[in-house]
């Protein structure tokens, strides 16, 4: 396709296709950023845990004959399954590194990632698994203004933007909410409310474990894949630069800006999406280290 | 503390020449004994690999053990020294010996970039631009015509002062990569002792308190960053030389920078010679559960246990886990190598009790406790 | 002490998002012992990092030896002639105690850096250097003693050490009994006016008593402002300090 050629049609099929990308992206930054601004972790082995969620699904939609119920099934079971095992985790493997040095961490994290791809692959083989058709519901498409909106893009979207709204609302409405974003504030402060940080921790995670397997059930009819998780991190950590690590609402917008400028990449850079967005992130950390929201770095 | 302490007898003998030298000669040895098993292409070509990857670990080891700073993005210099030699031989026909120095060099100045960027944030930060420059070049040279897309640039073996290497005589690439390893480790041992190097361990202790005493330490970072680049190219010109093929998925992708950590953790991070065990662990183990560990395995066997001799990246995985959660010294720790170095000689010629000997300052084989 | 102060701070100010930690200071600091007193959140330790250049200001102006260093990181300001200790130690945890005073004397040697062969343990200048400055501060333990392992007595010590391994011409020092136990406080409190004849001392400190017969001049802060400053008796009787203070202090 040529720049030429390029009609309003296309333009906004790119568009649509960019806002649902980028939900997915919003749905993996969004638990990396609360994690970090919780306990300071950044979590390399997220993405494993997205791409987790979509084999877990996988497996939910075979034992329940597949179909959309077998599809609503597994975007209930498999994020709570995640959830479980992601808390499971910060119990076992996190906890004990919150004292010692970020390097430490960031390896332990690291060889996470790995280890849960490998027996991902383990368990279900290396190669990309069989992927049941589509729910028939999901065929068919919206069409608005003369441009047509696939069913499963709109379906993306709507069910990101009802994560997103859920989990602000959760975060803003609840008691829990309350003690995460002091701790996120500050946690030597929450300690001294007399506010269990711990269970705050382990809570947070399986939260951020629970939102990025929805969006790894989500995946499935794109492209999942053991690898996914290692493909999926490096864009998700991009987005939570950009909008500021640690900003919840920063994570929600450069989600989806950064969803839009990868199809857009995609369909007209010479170059490849990843090397655009990549130059993104090197133009932010340059010109506006902090992201788009979030607070200049507080020097302590 | 977390790291041994203990002195023990197996230390205290590694700690003389003696032993190294011993175990050089029989490392230099070894192909007379894998001919005469029988063995001699495909265990000298393990060997190779291992020295190759010993060198790519020692390079990044400098940067992850002595300064303190995790890069998720170190392959890329490894890709960067074996895309630049193989295209200066295949596309402007420069004789190895001239592009293997070139390539050095170039790589890095290259690394001299990528730290300016990289080094404008710290930790997670830092990991994540270092793997992002990495993830770029990888997909960049996936789909550029002029470096072969995925399957990369194929090259002749080189040719110096009228010898030609032979893949399948591997005899002239085992003495060279061993000689490269000989050397990198020298030089690495001599450039942690110095000034310069004493300085890094600082950075990697206390940046902050580093700064504070008046160490410019972005420079410092620098210097390292770069030359540890420029190791990492030596691993890759060597990669180029005996792999004959430089492609993006071997040299560009994450994993190899994966592959290096575990091999640094695994055997010792911060030691001279953890990376040097590390590299002959897991390549060993690599070839020992996917060429071996299939013998053993009968034919229809459940897919479960079929699938064990080809995911021993798992085992790995959990290997490192483990070594950061419980044995941070890594084998090289347990044999008694520690990454501080000791300063009892200073203390005692200090005190006056020793003759002040100016040039007393120890240069044996090995880590000193 | 001479007219030209070694520290004058100008106008300075320091705000962490809403709140004025340093509001408009200004002062000179002579060749002099002076000790800085306030309760929590005076603003003490802030003005030390701002001095240091550990942190940036807000607004403001910090001259060293009549060099404006305002926009100068803290590795800058050690070669101006500025070095200082930390409230809560910091120091190079996993090496010995020597090599954490010898790195801080490396820092103000000619050293060949670009020279790969050099030993950094074959500096004799260095290492003799070293030595002096350990045994000035009294440091008896053990040193090959990483840092992580000294008793905090020591740690203590060794923060002070370091801090003086410049010769710098002014020495802050913050807290530099925080934690400790009676008698180790009397022990460090003796190094400290040792310290205070031969170089110009800045100290922070809780209790009155201790500065009062140390020091020249005490400075007074409240609220992020200098309240008062003078000799000791002086200052101390100036009603508004004692109020400022006490009240401060109790509540």
């Amino acid at each position: 396709m040529t720049p030429l050629s390029v009609g309003l049609g296309d333009l906004a099929t790119t568009f649509v296709n960019g806002v649902s990308y980028g939900m997915i992206l919003v749905l993996v930054a969004l638990g990396l950023s609360l994690v970090f601004g919780l306990m300071g972790v950044l979590n390399f082995a997220h993405g494993a845990l997205f791409m987790l969620g979509g084999y877990i699904g996988l497996a939910v939609m075979e034992l329940t004959g597949g179909g959309i119920t077998g599809f609503v099934l597994a975007l209930i079971i498999a994020p709570l399954v995640v959830a479980a095992i992601g808390a499971g985790l910060e119990r076992t493997v996190y906890k004990p590194l919150y004292d010692t040095e970020p390097i430490y961490q960031l390896l332990l994290t690291f060889g996470l990632a790995v280890v849960i791809e490998e027996a991902v692959k383990y368990i279900w083989g290396a190669a990309p698994p069989g992927v049941p058709p589509r729910p028939a519901v999901f065929d068919g498409a919206v069409v608005f203004m003369g441009i047509s909106l696939p069913y499963y893009r709109v379906f993306t979207i709507l069910l990101g933007a009802a994560v997103v709204a859920g989990t602000a609302l959760f975060l803003s409405r609840t008691r829990f909410g309350l003690i995460v974003r002091a701790g996120v504030y500050n946690t030597d402060r929450t300690a001294t409310l007399g506010l269990n940080v711990e269970r705050a921790f382990t809570a947070v995670f399986g939260l951020g474990a629970f939102i990025a397997a929805l969006g790894g059930v989500v995946y499935i009819y794109r492209a999942i894949e053991p690898s996914v998780g290692a493909s999926i991190i490096l864009p998700a950590f991009i987005v939570v630069i950009v909008g500021g690590l640690g900003s919840f609402w920063g994570s929600v917008i450069a989600g989806l800006l950064i969803g839009i400028i990868w199809q857009f990449a995609a369909v007209y850079a010479p170059v490849p999406a990843g090397t655009v967005i990549f130059l993104v992130m090197i133009a932010v950390l340059l010109l506006r280290p902090q992201g788009i929201l979030g607070e200049a770095e507080v020097e302590v | 503390m977390s790291y041994f302490e203990r002195s023990n007898e197996l230390f205290e003998s590694v700690k003389t020449p003696y032993i190294g030298a011993t175990l050089l000669a029989l490392v230099a040895a070894f192909p007379l004994v894998a001919n005469a098993i029988g063995g001699l292409p495909f265990l000298t070509s393990i060997a190779i690999e291992m020295m190759i990857f010993a060198v790519f670990a020692m390079s990044f080891n400098l940067l992850v053990g002595y300064t303190g700073y995790v890069s998720f993005g170190h392959t890329v210099f490894l890709g960067s020294g074996a895309y630049m030699t193989a295209i200066l031989m295949k596309k402007f026909s420069v004789p190895f010996i001239a592009a293997a120095p070139a390539a050095v060099v170039g790589t890095g100045l290259f690394a001299l970039v990528v730290g300016g960027i990289a080094f404008r944030r710290s930790g997670v930060y830092f990991a994540m631009i270092t793997l992002g420059v990495a993830q770029v070049f990888y997909t960049l040279f996936q789909s550029w015509n002029y470096v072969g897309g995925d399957t990369g640039i194929i090259i002749d073996p080189p040719v110096v002062f009228g010898y030609e290497f032979n893949p399948f005589e591997p005899m002239g690439y085992y003495y060279l990569a061993l000689a490269t390893v000989v050397v990198t480790y020298l030089f690495t041992r001599y450039l942690v002792r110095s000034p310069f190097g004493h300085v890094l361990q600082a950075i990697r202790e206390n940046e902050e308190r580093a700064r504070a005493v008046g160490y410019s330490v972005r420079t410092f970072k620098l210097a390292a960053f770069s030359v540890s680049g420029g190791l990492a190219a030596v691993a890759g010109v060597l990669y180029a030389a005996y792999f004959t093929q430089v492609a993006p998925g071997s040299t560009l992708y994450w994993t190899t920078t994966g592959d290096g950590l575990f091999m640094i953790l695994i055997g010792g991070m911060g030691t001279l010679v953890g990376p040097i065990i590390g590299s002959v662990f897991v390549i060993g183990t690599q070839y020992a559960l996917s060429t071996y560990l299939v013998d053993f395995i009968p034919e229809g066997a459940p897919t479960l246990i079929a699938r064990l001799p080809e995911r021993w990246p798992l085992l790995l995985g959990l290997l490192f886990m483990l070594t950061v959660l419980r044995f941070r010294s890594g084998i090289a720790g347990g044999l008694g190598f520690s990454r501080v170095r000791s300063i009892d000689d200073v203390l005692a010629r200090v005190s006056g009790s020793a003759e002040p000997d100016e040039a007393a300052v120890k240069s044996d084989g090995g880590d000193e406790k | 002490m001479t007219d030209d102060p070694i520290v004058r701070c100008t106008d300075l100010r320091k705000d962490f998002a809403a709140v004025t930690a340093v509001d408009d200071l200004t002062i000179d600091i002579h060749d002099e012992f002076t000790s800085v007193i306030g309760p929590n959140g005076a603003g003490k330790t802030t003005t030390f990092n701002l001095l240091a250049g550990t942190l940036s200001p807000t607004a403001g102006r910090i001259e060293l030896n009549g060099t404006d260093v305002t926009a100068r990181g803290p590795e800058s300001r050690v070669h101006h002639g500025l070095s200082r200790t930390y409230q809560i130690t910091n120091l190079f945890d996993e090496l010995p105690a020597f090599e954490n005073v010898r790195l801080a004397v490396q820092a103000v040697s000619d050293v060949p850096y670009a020279n790969v062969f050099a030993d950094a343990l074959s500096d004799q200048e260095i290492n003799r250097r070293t030595t002096e400055i350990l045994d000035l501060v009294g440091f008896e333990e053990d040193r090959t003693t990483a840092a992580e392992n000294l008793s905090q007595g020591y740690k203590r010590l060794l923060e002070i050490a370091i801090a003086l391994a410049p010769e710098p011409d002014i020495l802050l020092l913050d807290e530099p009994t925080a934690g400790l136990a009676v008698d180790k406080k009397e022990l460090v409190f003796d190094v400290v006016g040792d310290l205070a004849n031969e170089y110009a001392v800045v100290l922070i400190e809780h209790k009155l008593d201790v500065v009062r017969d140390m020091s020249d001049r005490l400075v007074v802060m409240h609220n992020g402002q200098v309240l008062d400053s003078g000799p000791p008796e002086e200052t101390l009787s100036n009603p508004a300090v004692q109020e400022a203070y006490l009240r401060g202090v109790t509540s």
